[in-house]
C-alpha cells in the first residue's frame, strides 16, 4: 500500500511492507495545518503486536521507522477530530445503496479440482496444509 | 439479570458454597439450499471440496452477495425468540488465521446484529420454569474443516462448511446451573424446530454452543469467565459445565486467579484445557466489510415474516392444557417436537385425550425411545391408536388387555379391532361366564375360601386366578363384584 508519492523514499524497506506516507504536511495548504495536539500514536510494542496478528513478519531494526512512520499516518488523521461531528451518524459507506439480495438458489460448486488447483499441495480434492496442532 | 441461584443449584467447596453463572453462544446452521454469501450448496456428505465456490474458498476479487432466505430465517427466529428486528445491520469482519478460514477473517455481524434483545422461557424437568434473556443474534459464515488424522505430518482441509450460514443466538449470563443450560439449548433447539429455521441436528454439527463459565461466592460480584468452545450434545454441556465450574472453585479456593480464556472439552476424559493462549485470544481487530453494504429491512417485510409464523411451543402447551384438559407436564412432553403435538391432536380427536395422552408418551413414546426414535418413525399411526383407545373407552377391553393389543399394533398394520377380533381378546362382560370361573376356583381352592372369608384382602388372591382363568379378558371390575358377594365380604 502507498499514499500518494514518496514510493522511491521507501522501496528499500527490507521487510516488503511498503508503507510510505509523506509527512501529513505535504497534503497540506497552510491553512489547513493541524490546529490540534498529537493525541493518538502508536509506540513499537503496539507495532510489533500488530505484525505479530497480521502476520507479518518485521525486522527489528524496522519497528522504530515503522512507528514514526505510523504516528505520522495518525497525526494526520487526527486532524479529522476538528471536524464538529455531533449528532452525525457513522458513515460507513459512501454509497447511497443498500445490499442486493440473492435467491436461495445453488448456482455454484461441483469443482472441487478447480478450486484446489492454485494450492500449493492438494490430495484427493482436500487442501493439504502443514499439521495444525491445537 | 443479577439472579442468584436456587440454594440446590449452588457447588459446595472447601469454603462454602459457589454458585456458577452460565451464559450461552448457539451457532444454529440456517436450512438453506445455498450458502450465506455464495451459490453453492449447503449439505451433509458431499466429497471434500465438492459444495466450494471461489468465494467461499477465499480466491481474489470474488464478492459476496447474501442470500434472501438466510436473512429471512434469521429474521423468523429472531421474531420466534421475542427479539427485536433491527431493520438496519451491517457486517463486519473478525480477522484470525487458520487453515480452515481461507479469507483470513469471518465475516460476521459485531456492531449492529440482525436481531436485538430478547427473551424466552425455559422449562425444566421438574415442571419448573425460568426465563433466559436473549442478547442478540446475528448472522455469520461458518469455517471449513481441518482434519487431522488423515496424515501424521499434515492436516487436510475441506471447506464445503466454509461460509455456510449460521445464526449465533447469544444469551444472558441468565442460567445458573449446568441443567439450566441444557435446558435452554433444548428450548431454543425446539423453537428453531418449530420455525424451520434449523434442523438443529447437534450430531451433525449444525446446532453447537460455546458455553461462558464463572464462579462466584452466591450474591457477589460475577467472577472472570472461561469459554468452552463448540461443545456439541446436550450431555457434553452438562458435563462440561460441571467440570469447568469445579475446575475454578479449586483455582480460587487455593488461592489463584482464573484466567479469560478459551477452552475445549474433551469427550473422552470429560475436562476442559486451554484451547489459545489468552495473549492475543480475542483481538480480533473488527471492522466494517467494505464489500457489504448496509442490510436493510423493510418493517412491511418483517410483518409478512411473523404472520407466516406457527403456533410456537409455549402457546400450543398453553392451548393443549385448556383445550384437553392437560397436566402441564404431559403438554410439555407433547410440544418439544411439533410433530409429537400433531400427532397427539390427529389421535385424541372425538377420544378421551387424557387417555391418548398417556398412550402417546408412556406407551409409544416410551418405546420409540428405548429404540433410539421419535414419533416421526412409530410404526403405528394416529389412527390406529385412537381405534385402540376407542375400544378401552366402550369397554371391548380392559386397559391391560389394551397393552397386548398394543403390541399387536406395533407389529403388524391391522386395526385394533382387527387385533382383538383375531386374537380374541374381547373383554368378557358376560357376568354368567365370569361366574362359572369364579366358581370353579373357589371349587379347587376350599382352604383359601375360608381364610379370605376371615380376611376380606385376600380376595385379591381369587381376583387374579379367575383373570389368569379367562386369560386376562374378564372385566376386572365385574370379577370383584362377584367374588366379594360370593365371599359374602
Amino acid at each position: 500500500m502507498s499514499v500518494g508519492k514518496g514510493q522511491e523514499e521507501g522501496a528499500g524497506h527490507p521487510s516488503g511492507i511498503g508503507i510510505d506516507i509523506p509527512p501529513p504536511s505535504a497534503f497540506l495548504t497552510r491553512s489547513q495545518k493541524p490546529k490540534v495536539s498529537l493525541t493518538m500514536s502508536v509506540d513499537d510494542a503496539t507495532i510489533r503486536k500488530v505484525a505479530k496478528l497480521a502476520h507479518i513478519a518485521i525486522k527489528d531494526e524496522d519497528v522504530h521507522p515503522m512507528t514514526e512512520k505510523l504516528n505520522g499516518i495518525l497525526g494526520w488523521i487526527e486532524q479529522l477530530n476538528e471536524v464538529d461531528v455531533d449528532g452525525i451518524e457513522p458513515m460507513t459507506t459512501c454509497i447511497p445503496m443498500t445490499q442486493p439480495l440473492r435467491e436461495d438458489v445453488v448456482t455454484d460448486g461441483g469443482k472441487p479440482e478447480a478450486v484446489t488447483a492454485n494450492a500449493p499441495k492438494s490430495d484427493h480434492n482436500f487442501f493439504v496444509v502443514p499439521k495444525v496442532v491445537e | 439479570m443479577n439472579t442468584t441461584a436456587e440454594k440446590s443449584n449452588l457447588i459446595t467447596g472447601n469454603t462454602g458454597e459457589w454458585e456458577v453463572v452460565i451464559g450461552l453462544e448457539v451457532h444454529a446452521q440456517v436450512a438453506s439450499n445455498a450458502k450465506l454469501f455464495s451459490g453453492a450448496p449447503v449439505g451433509f456428505g458431499a466429497g471434500p471440496n465438492e459444495n466450494v465456490s471461489f468465494i467461499d474458498a477465499g480466491m481474489p476479487g470474488m464478492l459476496p452477495v447474501i442470500n434472501k432466505f438466510c436473512v429471512e430465517q434469521a429474521v423468523r427466529t429472531g421474531l420466534g425468540l421475542n427479539a427485536q428486528i433491527h431493520t438496519r445491520s451491517t457486517f463486519d469482519r473478525k480477522n484470525y488465521f487458520y487453515p480452515d478460514l481461507p479469507q483470513g477473517y469471518q465475516i460476521s455481524q459485531f456492531k449492529n446484529p440482525i436481531v436485538g434483545e430478547g427473551e424466552i422461557e425455559v422449562e425444566r424437568e421438574d415442571g419448573s420454569s425460568f426465563k433466559v434473556g436473549i442478547e442478540r443474534l446475528h448472522l455469520e459464515q461458518d469455517a471449513g474443516k481441518s482434519i487431522h488424522d488423515m496424515d501424521p505430518n499434515a492436516t487436510y482441509v475441506d471447506l464445503n462448511r466454509s461460509g455456510v450460514a449460521l445464526m449465533e443466538i447469544v444469551s444472558r449470563p441468565d442460567m445458573r446451573s449446568a441443567l439450566d443450560a441444557a435446558a435452554f439449548v433444548k428450548k431454543l433447539r425446539t423453537i428453531v424446530r418449530y420455525l424451520g429455521t434449523c434442523d438443529g441436528d447437534m450430531e451433525k454439527g449444525n446446532m453447537r454452543a460455546d458455553v461462558n463459565v464463572s464462579v462466584r461466592k452466591p450474591g457477589g460480584p460475577l467472577g472472570t469467565r472461561c469459554e468452552i468452545k463448540n461443545v456439541n450434545s446436550m450431555s457434553y454441556i452438562v458435563k462440561a459445565i460441571e467440570y469447568e465450574a469445579r475446575r475454578q472453585i479449586e483455582i480460587l479456593e487455593d488461592g489463584g486467579q482464573i484466567d479469560q480464556e478459551t477452552r475445549l472439552f474433551n469427550v473422552a476424559s470429560g475436562e476442559t484445557r486451554t484451547m489459545r493462549s489468552k495473549e492475543d485470544a480475542h483481538d480480533y481487530r473488527y471492522f466494517p466489510d467494505p464489500d457489504l453494504l448496509p442490510l436493510e429491512l423493510e418493517q412491511a417485510w418483517i410483518e409478512e415474516i411473523r404472520k407466516t409464523l406457527p403456533e410456537l411451543p409455549d402457546a400450543k402447551k398453553a392451548r393443549l392444557m385448556a383445550d384437553y384438559g392437560l397436566s402441564a407436564y404431559d403438554a410439555g412432553v407433547l410440544v418439544t417436537k411439533g410433530a409429537r403435538a400433531d400427532y397427539f391432536e390427529a389421535a385424541a380427536k372425538g377420544r378421551d385425550a387424557k387417555l391418548i395422552a398417556n398412550w402417546t408418551i408412556n406407551d409409544l413414546l416410551g418405546r420409540l425411545a428405548k429404540e433410539g426414535h421419535d414419533i416421526d418413525d412409530s410404526p403405528i399411526s394416529a389412527e390406529r391408536l385412537a381405534g385402540m383407545v376407542a375400544l378401552i373407552e366402550d369397554g371391548t377391553i380392559s386397559s391391560k388387555i389394551a397393552k397386548e393389543v398394543f403390541e399387536h399394533l406395533w407389529a403388524s398394520e391391522n386395526t385394533a379391532a382387527e387385533i382383538v377380533e383375531k386374537h380374541g381378546l374381547k373383554q368378557v362382560t358376560d357376568t354368567g361366564a365370569i361366574e362359572k370361573a369364579v366358581d370353579e376356583v373357589m371349587a379347587a381352592n376350599p382352604d383359601k375360601v375360608e381364610q379370605a372369608k376371615a380376611k376380606p384382602q385376600l380376595a385379591g388372591w381369587f381376583v387374579g386366578q379367575v383373570m389368569k382363568a379367562t386369560g386376562g379378558k374378564a372385566n376386572p371390575k365385574a370379577v370383584n363384584d362377584i367374588i366379594q358377594k360370593k365371599l359374602g365380604v
